[in-house]
């Protein structure tokens, strides 16, 4: 199945695509942006993985843009994406486009709504589902720049590869702005005066097309507005969650006076130093003037006032009359995009060469041979001297931009064309020096991210009449200073504890949150997943259970063992290893969550092998939380360079890997216990005996396994140690078995090869059938309590509310909704997973993969199991000795230790 | 501390140039990682993820610490406030544990009294034992007196240590008992001459015992003691703001060199001071 | 009474002064140790209450425990090498550097001093020895032509005494280096004129016949130090190398003592393990300090 999209996949590869761009031009009047009255009784609905088709006529030959009516489908939270085709039969461009949805702070009052403590909260959002049209870029070579397209007519087929939408209308579209010049004249019959200004706070959007775009604090300043010493106050929005192109905040107002007015933003930018970050500007629906569609706020590392003017450092005058008004603002890269998508071209020839250098030299060249690189590929000099002219050329476009002579990041596009040089004068010292080469692709890689990252924090925005002037409101030094110590004095009164607001006479329960077990990105300190939690307990918990419910992060795994033994330990502590757990749960410190009423319900929503760890002698000692797998990461662009085709079984995988090899291209699989216990499985051995009291490990089955193991090393030659996140970029790893949760860092730190790398099950062994067994073990953390909690009653309902699909669904959504793709919750709640973000392509990967997961059970020995298994693979691997040999030996020794702590299994049941 | 006078016997040229370089290449394997760090805080983001790491860098840049400074501003406790934590506690230990020190090597070191002789060597003896495993027991005691998530877990364990009584008390053995005498005779209580005549004598020793203690109390990370967010250390909630994900390997670095400045700074200042109490501090026979 | 009186008298104020000190020198440093030694007769899992064993878990250590008496040798070698030569490269390095004026002398010691008070830093060194073909070690070593594969400098057992070795005699410029640099400074001039002029003809016989006899106060409290810290490794190998390392290669008493408390949960052998520590620490330091008082009367 995977293969038509494969190719589908290439397809689009062979022209360029653009991952992310949405284009959000102008509109007609008619056609207001946003919330629009406008109904549609006729559309389209495409569901995912469905396509459909339209027609399209352009007049006349010019230039165009994709307008597209449509309305986005309630689903899950992440924007939808489409892969599109318009052709007329000779000419053909593909895109790849994404759809934005609508949002809104649930909010009442006039700001937000606070905690006991008096400080504002993050709202809910909720979704609109209302039409919108939303121009796109169909040029092969560029986005924001129209196509040229010949009078006739075209035909659109688009694909949904996430979510569904519904479309009512699609058209080619012809950018028509005006200048500010026409712009004056139309309104210069228009001469009254307007004296006041309007503000507004920039936190209190009316609409979003993000989820992720949450007011926020900054209570370092008072000039900030507004900050209090004594409690937090949402006073800022944006910062790196508002700097993908296509985003957009909007805002209503009123004006009293009609009049000229001048627009000033107070903001922060410390994202691009020497160049601005763009954005669109629509008052009311429309971008007024040619001039607005790009404005550029220069760097800022401190809040600053700033004034949209035009060169000449006059304010550009927009006339509003009195009523309500719109403002959006909409992030716009416009001004760097073409350079952006060269490089991004660039970098893929970069690595496709690199690749073609390791299959002569490897990837480790001998420093004294001579590889005569420059006879061997003969393409490699000339590409060489086309990039420093193209890179060359590329720096200066981006310099144009320079607000002074920072130009920080076009710094890392000299270094490569210094090193570019070097390499063509010296062809010879290539080989050498060839980590220069790799790492001016990373750090191109890495610029990408940078520039395509046009984030900017907003404080408040003012209209003000054009007669007033600009005024920098910056506090004064010892306004800071008494600010500063007001917050200072505060912080020993203040109480920085969680705690849910209401509570009733269900007692209280204390809850362990460890911080090291959870997924934090950005900004987030674990703070972020802590006030979802409470939020998520007032909302359904403490109301229904009337407890009162007390969360605390922890950070160490032994902290919590200290504090049981001390008796200051919690009730429920949430995310917890299985080692600790084990430990925990056979000295009989833990209470059996089988106990809970109704678990039989919850059960079923968790797989099988998720309960394997906490389950010691019949009875289950925690509630799993998350669980990880393993996943084969493929880079589908070279395999398709090299013909290959992704392994099912492991037959399929050593031929790939021979393959590989004559291009001293390599495969990573970590030396960790999880890779033996897959396969170990897979031979259909196991590590422990039923009764957990002697291990396995001297049957035929383990030493076949082992054997497999370690010669994926010894034999294959597979590296032992390698950073899988930068091999794979380059390209040089093009295949690896790592935990899917790699899929969070590839797709947000390298999106260079967003759509050049997939997920797939990992290879197994084929029956006769032709049924391959895929099975694997599996890792995660659980929720536990305590059985010596006061509140035993409280702490089961906690647990048995907190594990259920609907709470574990909506914590995954909002943390990914506030944090990021980055931070994707690996929950263990089948149900849940089924309703995270992810396409339906890599949900089928998972699903299937999920199937075969199992997992070994935990025994007080089991940190022996680890070291064991562990020496016994150095052993072989290092020190080349024989695999049944030390199987054996070490297969002895895991049973003396499960012998000497079986006195403390057996202690436990009293 | 002047020069040898000429009359020794000098080195040979050749001498002086062999102890050059073999100090010149110790001094830099010392200083190797220290170096690294230094740089790596002043590294943009593409460096530090150069494989193989480079020892220099192309683009040095303020950013980190810049944006070190930024995240503490999204912090809910005030940043002063962990920087007050960790000063309040290296302050406390320090002076508590000098008066306290300084007062038990008193009577250590110029009294008779039964015990002396097995304190004096619980004291030596308790610098060989190893704090490790004392951690649960003391953990059980602090819980039991409810100091636990206080400074008091923190401060009074770093003012129990044996090391500055074992200095103080060397220290203070080469004062002459003569001016005590003297003081005693001129009818000063016990109390006023420990204060006006010996502190003031043994100040080498006291002030090397305020460096060893501060340096090693600013460092407390106290995880294991402290829950309460506002009573965290200064480097523990450093530490948590770096290992948020991979951008902040340059924050992390930027961490580690400001953790670096203060004991830096104090040794630079004190370092004649510790010279002179080493130099009294050997172990007689 | 009277007696009673008179004993305060005589003693009140000393154990006044004292009293400060060693009320929490006691509660904090003392009772734990007891406890440990208690402890040490026990099994404790440390979250039911302790059993008592008697002398179960000295026989097993001393006898049965093939993993400490790795650990035991791995320890003396570590302490053989890093004591001695951190004490040796101390003394050498204090005294190469009396030499130099002042200002430069005190440039030296805080560079030769800096290790000690850079915390974390020296997982650095990890860092340069990654078992990944780019780590700085690997890469340097390969691409001169010394090896072809890189070196699991961290997990191979056979190499990572090296990594470790290093890091240790990096950190072991402590305070018995700060304690021989003040013991140089206060060397007698005159014994050195007396001595240049009794015939003494190079540095060595200097070094051997003047030098050494008027600094052994120094050279003691060196000794103990040094012995402190050589017994105390530990901890950053478990850093580096992991804990435990393959096969226990780097695995020392102190951290067989903590793997035994805080992975296998058996806190009573774990505390056995810390009064062996203690009892090969207090022989050693007898053995030294006798040895260095006999060459000290010479």
């Amino acid at each position: 199945m995977y293969k038509t999209y494969l190719k589908r996949g290439i397809a689009a590869l062979i022209v360029l695509l653009i991952a992310i761009q949405c284009f959000a031009v102008c509109v007609f009047a008619e056609n207001e942006v946003g919330v629009s009255k406008t109904e549609y009784t006729q559309y389209v609905s495409i569901a995912e993985e469905e396509s459909a088709t339209f027609s399209l006529t352009a007049e006349s030959d010019g230039d165009y843009n994709l307008a597209v009516v449509y309305r986005a489908v309630e689903g899950r939270v992440v924007n939808p994406e489409a892969d599109i085709v318009i052709t007329n039969g000779t000419d053909s461009f593909t895109q790849h486009i994404e759809f934005s949805r609508i949002w809104s702070d649930i909010r009442d009052g006039e700001r937000f709504k606070t905690d006991s403590y008096d400080n504002e909260v993050v709202p809910e959002m909720r979704e609109h589902f209302d039409w919108q049209t939303v121009i796109f870029g169909i040029s092969s070579k560029t986005g924001n720049q129209a196509v040229s397209l010949k009078a006739g007519e075209y035909t659109l087929n688009i694909t949904m590869s996430c979510e569904a939408v519904e479309i009512a209308k699609v058209y080619f579209y012809q950018s028509n702005l005006k200048s500010y010049e026409e712009y004056l004249k139309e309104n210069s019959a228009n001469n009254e005066k307007a004296t006041e200004a309007v503000t507004i706070q920039a936190e209190l959007t009316s609409f979003k097309s993000d989820s992720s775009l949450i007011p926020t604090y900054d209570r370092s300043s008072p000039s900030i507005v507004p900050n209090y010493h004594d409690r937090i106050s949402l006073n800022i929005i944006g910062g790196s969650s508002f700097s993908e192109a296509g985003q957009w905040l909007e805002w209503q107002f009123d004006v009293e006076q009609d009049g000229y007015y001048a627009l000033d933003v107070r903001y922060e930018q410390d994202a691009l130093r020497g160049i601005g970050v763009g954005r669109r500007i629509y008052i009311d629906g429309e971008v007024p003037f040619a001039q607005f569609d790009n404005v550029l706020f220069p760097y800022a590392s401190d809040y600053i006032d700033f004034r949209i003017e035009d060169k000449n450092g006059e304010a550009y005058k927009l006339y509003l009359t009195k009523g309500a008004h719109t403002l959006r603002m909409q992030v716009n890269d416009a001004h760097l995009e073409q350079e952006i998508i060269e490089i991004q071209e660039y970098i893929g020839q970069c690595n496709s060469m690199y690749r073609q250098i390791i299959s002569i030299t490897g990837a480790n060249p001998d420093v004294y041979r001579d590889y005569y690189l420059d006879k061997e590929l003969p393409s490699l000099i000339p590409f060489l001297k086309d990039s420093i002219v193209k890179l060359e050329d590329i720096a200066k476009r981006i310099e144009r931009w320079s607000q002074d002579d920072e130009g920080s990041e076009t710094s890392v596009i000299y270094d490569m064309v210094r090193v570019l040089k070097e390499y063509v004068e010296k062809p010879h010292k290539i080989p050498a020096n060839l980590s220069n080469f790799k790492n001016g692709i990373d750090s191109l890689a890495n610029m990408i991210i940078t520039l395509q990252s046009q984030s900017i924090t907003l404080d408040y925005i003012t209209f003000n009449p054009v007669s007033k002037p600009l005024i920098q409101n910056d506090s004064g030094f010892f306004e800071y200073l008494w600010f500063r110590l007001k917050s200072f004095f505060n912080s020993f009164v203040e109480d920085y504890s969680i705690a849910s607001e209401n509570g009733g006479d269900g007692g209280q329960i204390d809850v362990w949150v460890n911080m090291g077990d959870i997924m934090v990105s950005g900004a987030a300190t674990g703070r972020d997943q802590m006030q979802i939690i409470k939020r998520m307990c007032d909302d359904t918990f403490t109301e229904q259970y009337q407890t009162y419910v007390k969360l605390s992060l922890v950070s160490a795994g032994d902290t919590l063992t200290q504090a049981i033994l001390a008796d200051k330990g919690p009730d429920v502590a949430l995310f917890v290893g299985e080692a600790n757990i084990a430990n925990l749960a056979i000295r009989g410190v833990l209470a059996d969550i089988g106990k809970i009423e109704d678990f039989d319900r919850i059960k079923g929503q968790y797989d099988d092998s998720a309960y394997i760890p906490y389950t010691f002698d019949g009875s289950l000692y925690a509630m799993p939380l998350t669980q990880n797998f393993n996943m084969l990461f493929c880079r589908t662009d070279v395999f398709e360079e090299l013909n290959l085709k992704i392994p099912d079984t492991w037959e399929e995988f050593y031929a790939v890997q021979k393959v590989l090899i004559q291009h001293n291209l390599e495969i990573g699989i970590s030396e960790s216990q999880d890779i033996f216990e897959m396969f170990l499985m897979q031979h259909g051995g196991s590590i422990y005996n039923a009764d957990l009291t002697k291990s396995q490990l001297k049957e035929q089955t383990a030493v076949d396994a082992f054997t497999q193991w370690t010669d994926l090393y010894v034999k294959h030659g597979l590296p032992l140690v390698f950073n899988f996140f930068n091999r794979f970029r380059t390209g040089e790893m093009p295949m690896g078995i790592m935990s899917y949760t790699m899929y969070n860092q590839l797709s947000v730190a390298a999106p260079e090869i967003e759509s050049q790398w997939q997920m797939y099950p990992i290879p197994g062994f084929a029956d006769e059938n032709g049924n391959i067994n895929r099975i694997q073990s599996s890792s995660g953390n659980a929720t536990i309590i305590i059985s010596t909690s006061d509140n035993l009653k409280a702490s089961y309902n906690f647990v048995k509310w907190w594990a259920d699909s609907e709470i574990q669904t909506s914590f995954g959504r909002q943390v990914e909704m506030i944090l990021g793709k980055s931070a994707r919750y690996n929950t263990a709640n089948l149900v849940a997973f089924e309703n995270l973000n992810w396409t339906a392509n890599e949900r089928k990967n998972l699903s299937l993969a999920w199937e075969s997961v199992s997992d070994i059970p935990q025994t007080a020995a089991s940190y022996y199991l680890g070291r064991c298994i562990s020496n016994a693979f150095r052993r072989v691997a290092y020190s080349y000795e024989d695999p049944r040999d030390v199987l054996y030996r070490y297969s002895d020794d895991i049973d003396n230790e499960l012998e000497r702590k079986r006195n403390v299994m057996k202690k436990g049941k009293e | 501390m002047s020069k040898i006078t000429t009359k020794r016997v000098s080195r040979s040229r050749w001498g002086n140039f062999l102890v050059a370089f073999f100090l010149g290449l110790l001094g830099v394997f010392m200083i190797l990682p220290i170096y690294y760090s230094i740089i790596s805080a002043l590294k943009p983001l593409n460096e530090l993820f150069y494989f193989p790491p480079r020892f220099y860098v192309v683009n040095p840049t303020l950013n980190n610490f810049l944006s070190l400074i930024k995240l503490q501003a999204q912090s809910e406790v005030p940043f002063e406030r962990y920087i007050f934590n960790s000063v309040l506690v290296a302050l406390v230990s320090t002076v508590g544990y000098v008066l306290i020190a300084s007062m038990a090597a008193y009577p250590l070191a110029k009294h008779k009294f039964p015990l002396k002789k097995l304190i004096t060597n619980m004291v030596v003896f308790a610098i060989l034992f190893r704090p490790e495993v004392t951690s649960i027991p003391q953990y059980i005691m602090m819980s039991g007196v409810n100091i636990i998530d206080t400074y008091l877990a923190l401060i009074l364990p770093a003012m129990a240590g044996s090391f500055g009584v074992f200095l103080l008390q060397q220290f203070l053995e080469t004062v002459p008992n003569e001016l005590i005498e003297s003081g005693r005779i001129d009818g000063a209580g016990e109390l006023s001459i420990f204060f006006r005549l010996i502190m003031p004598m043994i100040k080498p020793a006291w002030m090397t015992v305020v460096i060893f203690t501060f340096i090693s109390t600013w460092n407390i990370n106290g995880v294991q003691f402290i829950y309460s967010e506002n009573m965290k250390m200064l480097p523990a909630m450093l530490s948590s703001l770096s290992t948020a994900g991979i951008a902040r390997t340059g924050v992390a670095s930027a961490v580690s060199v400001l953790l670096l400045i203060p004991p830096v700074i104090i040794f630079l200042f004190s370092q004649s001071s510790i010279v002179e109490t080493m130099a009294h501090s050997g172990l007689k026979g | 009474m009277k007696k009673m009186s008179g004993f305060f008298k005589k003693y009140g104020m000393s154990y006044f002064f004292l009293s400060f000190w060693l009320v929490l020198f006691m509660f904090f440093t003392v009772i734990p140790i007891i406890c440990a030694v208690v402890l040490s007769f026990t099994d404790f899992d440390m979250v039911r209450t302790p059993d008592f064993v008697g002398i179960q878990n000295y026989l097993t250590l001393l006898l049965d425990d093939e993993i400490f008496m790795k650990s035991l040798s791995n320890t003396v070698f570590y302490a053989l090498i890093t004591g001695p030569a951190g004490y040796l490269l101390s003394f050498v390095v204090a005294w190469l550097i009396t030499e130099t004026s002042k200002g430069v002398r005190s440039f030296l010691t805080l560079v030769f001093y800096a290790p000690s008070l850079a915390g974390n830093i020296y997982m650095i060194w990890g860092y340069l020895f990654s078992g990944d073909a780019y780590g700085m070690v690997n890469s340097f070593l390969m691409e001169w032509g010394f090896i072809s594969q890189p070196v699991q400098w961290l997990t191979d057992p056979e190499y990572n005494s090296i990594a470790v070795v290093i890091v240790i005699l990096w950190t072991s410029l402590g305070a018995g280096f700060l304690s021989f640099v003040a013991g140089f400074q206060q060397l007698n001039k005159e014994l050195f004129e007396a001595g240049a002029i009794d015939g003494i003809r190079n540095r060595w016989q200097e070094l051997w016949h003047i030098t050494l006899p008027q600094m052994v106060p120094q050279l003691l409290i060196g000794a103990v130090l040094s012995i402190s810290g050589a017994f105390a490794i530990g901890y950053q190998n478990a850093q580096l190398t992991g804990n435990p390392s393959t096969d226990y290669s780097t695995h020392t008493i102190l951290l067989h003592m903590t793997d035994y408390g805080y992975t296998r949960f058996e806190m009573g052998y774990a505390s056995t393990i810390a009064v062996i520590l203690f009892v090969l620490m207090t022989v050693a330091w007898w053995l030294i300090s006798k040895g260095l008082k006999s060459f000290s009367s010479e």
